[in-house]
């Protein structure tokens, strides 16, 4: 069998182009940044291209209005107009954030030390967007790119991690339970081995999500008890990656890949009252695309913008043309609906609020600042606002008001 | 010349070496992180970019660079995940061995793949690697393991 590292050697041939020049050509940035690449170059060419189809725009969005695939609806609402402004930035003082949750009287953000495991779990108050407490966590969620790994419910915030008891092998699985009442961790439940990936409160438990340690192409779904906390049952998922559960539709869902080709295909659905799959769906056909799930819809964007009801598994929205190159971010709205935020500084976009059926209720004239771009982001209706988190150091609130 | 050489500050020089000294690596390393030979260079640029714009504020410029550059290059992963239109690919024509070989790391997910190129390719210790993606040793114990269990089937492929 070839050795790995002298496949990878083949690597050594590629010519290497002046990167050090390029770096010298962008300058010296300031820190303070939205965590995402520059892409001057690159969005030149898209201005350009959409400077070409402006004239098309027009159209698409009216298409976006209607969808052609959407069922009629009546009345047909008149979008609000709104703005949409990135009111505060907020420097966690911990180098990657990481995922972001609303619920339980706040907003809460866990953010990763640069060098080490553990980082801090941060309350951040809802109106004033200050950081009311910072609780220590010995380790973060893992998730590759941010994002999940935190949940609200049941009277808590559930945040996974990895534990380790000076083993050789790997780790376990846990979920710290913090008390909002005290902002502390008031339990560590050591769930199974392996390593964590997301988890899910609801009234049916509380649902953690992690990769098998043994090394074998599959996941692991343990249901813990909402009331004892400790763990029910655990289900075998035939992904071999997934960074997300959820409950929609009164069931259970994992979305993951099933072929290996990351980061994700497959939607399966787990039956709460058998702990069995009972179902799986490939939505696209694709393989990469993101889910929003809201309320009893599942958000999906992949050729346009797609809704399924998260009952039947049937889509009943879409797919919707949208007027923008890229998503900055699909970010339900806990309700059915979701706000769709477009690449912000890209000539054409802007932001919307689409209802459960589809139909835009809400949209922004203007586009929001690159600061709307981050790794994960939560809506809080309380407050009207999206709060984004950047992939370092900082974390943002997008605020969205009638005009 | 003369007048760069009078405004070299330290930093600046810590970067350079780590250009010179790491960076056909990095670069190559971000290659087969992305399968994408100019979101390695953007990812590679702006992660230099910002070391140079942060001065004495990075302790350890090799360390923050190899991060930054896997984060950010994560990061365009992320961005052309939500396109929602055809992704414009720079004209860089990759060796078929190279395409090859970025088409069996496709298989991977992207902690296992980054796992793989940066202790298996760039021959970082664990420890760094554990640096570079943000976990534990342990972690990246189990990134390897995985990879190697599923590229396995591959790399008996390539013999045939």
């Amino acid at each position: 069998m070839t050795d790995l590292r002298d496949r990878l050697r083949v690597l050594d041939g590629l010519d290497v182009p002046d990167v050090h020049e390029a770096a010298r050509a962008i300058g010296p940035k300031p820190p303070d940044r939205s965590g995402t690449a520059s892409h001057a170059r690159r969005f030149g060419t898209i201005v350009v291209a959409l400077a070409v189809g402006l004239a098309a725009l027009s159209f698409l969005f009216i298409r976006f209005q209607g969808g052609r695939s959407t069922p009629a609806v009546s009345p047909e609402p008149t979008p609000t107009q709104v703005s949409a402004a990135i009111t505060q930035t907020i420097d966690t003082g911990q180098r990657f954030p990481e995922g972001v949750a609303v619920g339980e009287g706040g907003v809460w953000v866990v953010t990763k030390k640069a060098d080490v495991n553990g980082g801090d779990l941060l309350r951040l108050d809802p109106v004033s967007g200050e950081i009311v407490s910072r609780i220590p966590m010995p380790s973060i969620p893992g998730w590759e790119f941010g994002g999940g790994g935190i949940a609200t419910g049941l009277g808590g915030v559930w945040v996974v991690g990895e534990a380790h008891e000076g083993n050789d092998g790997c780790c376990d699985i846990v979920v710290r339970r913090v008390d909002p009442t005290t902002n502390t961790i008031a339990e560590t439940i050591h769930v199974g081995p392996g390593y964590d990936s997301d988890v899910w409160v609801d009234a049916s438990g509380i649902w953690v999500l992690g990769n098998a340690q043994d090394g074998s192409q599959h996941m692991w779904l343990y249901r813990l008890d909402g009331a004892t906390h400790e763990v029910v049952t655990k289900i075998q998922i035939p992904a071999f990656w997934s960074q997300t559960v959820f409950g929609a539709g009164g069931w259970i869902w994992v979305f993951g890949s099933a072929r290996g080709d990351a980061p994700a295909e497959t939607l399966y659905r787990i039956d709460p009252s058998t702990n069995e799959i009972v179902d799986t769906f490939s939505p696209s056909g694709a393989y990469s695309f993101p889910v929003a799930p809201s309320g009893d819809v599942i958000w999906f964007a992949h050729d346009g913008l797609r809704a399924l009801d998260a009952f039947s598994g049937e889509q009943i929205v879409g797919p919707i043309q949208l007027p923008v190159p890229y998503l900055a971010g699909l970010v339900p709205d806990g309700s059915g609906g979701v706000w769709v935020i477009g690449e912000p500084d890209v000539v054409g976009t802007g932001i919307w609020h689409l209802r459960a059926d589809g139909r835009v209720d809400a949209s922004a004239e203007h586009g929001p600042d690159k600061q709307a771009k981050g790794i994960a982001a939560a809506f809080d209706p309380s407050t009207n606002s999206v709060w984004i988190v950047h992939s370092e150091d900082t974390v943002s609130r997008l605020q969205i008001t009638p005009t | 010349v003369v007048q760069d050489a009078a405004v070299t500050t330290e930093p600046r020089d810590a970067v350079e070496r780590v250009w010179r000294e790491q960076g056909p690596r990095l670069w190559r390393s971000l290659v087969g992180f992305t399968g994408e030979p100019d979101v390695a260079t953007d990812a590679m640029a702006e992660a230099f970019a910002q070391a140079l714009g942060r001065g004495d504020e990075v302790h350890d410029h090799a360390a923050w660079i190899w991060r930054a550059s896997f984060r950010i290059a994560a990061g365009e992963l992320e961005r052309r995940r939500q396109a929602l239109g055809p992704i414009e690919h720079a004209a860089y024509e990759m060796p078929e061995t190279v395409a090859d070989l970025v088409r069996s790391l496709a298989v991977l997910s992207p902690n296992q793949r980054a796992a793989v190129l940066l202790h298996e390719y760039a021959d970082l210790p664990t420890r760094e690697v554990a640096r570079v993606l943000g976990c534990t040793q342990a972690t990246v114990r189990v990134h390897l393991s995985q990879a190697h269990r599923r590229l396995r089937p591959l790399l008996e492929d390539h013999d045939d």
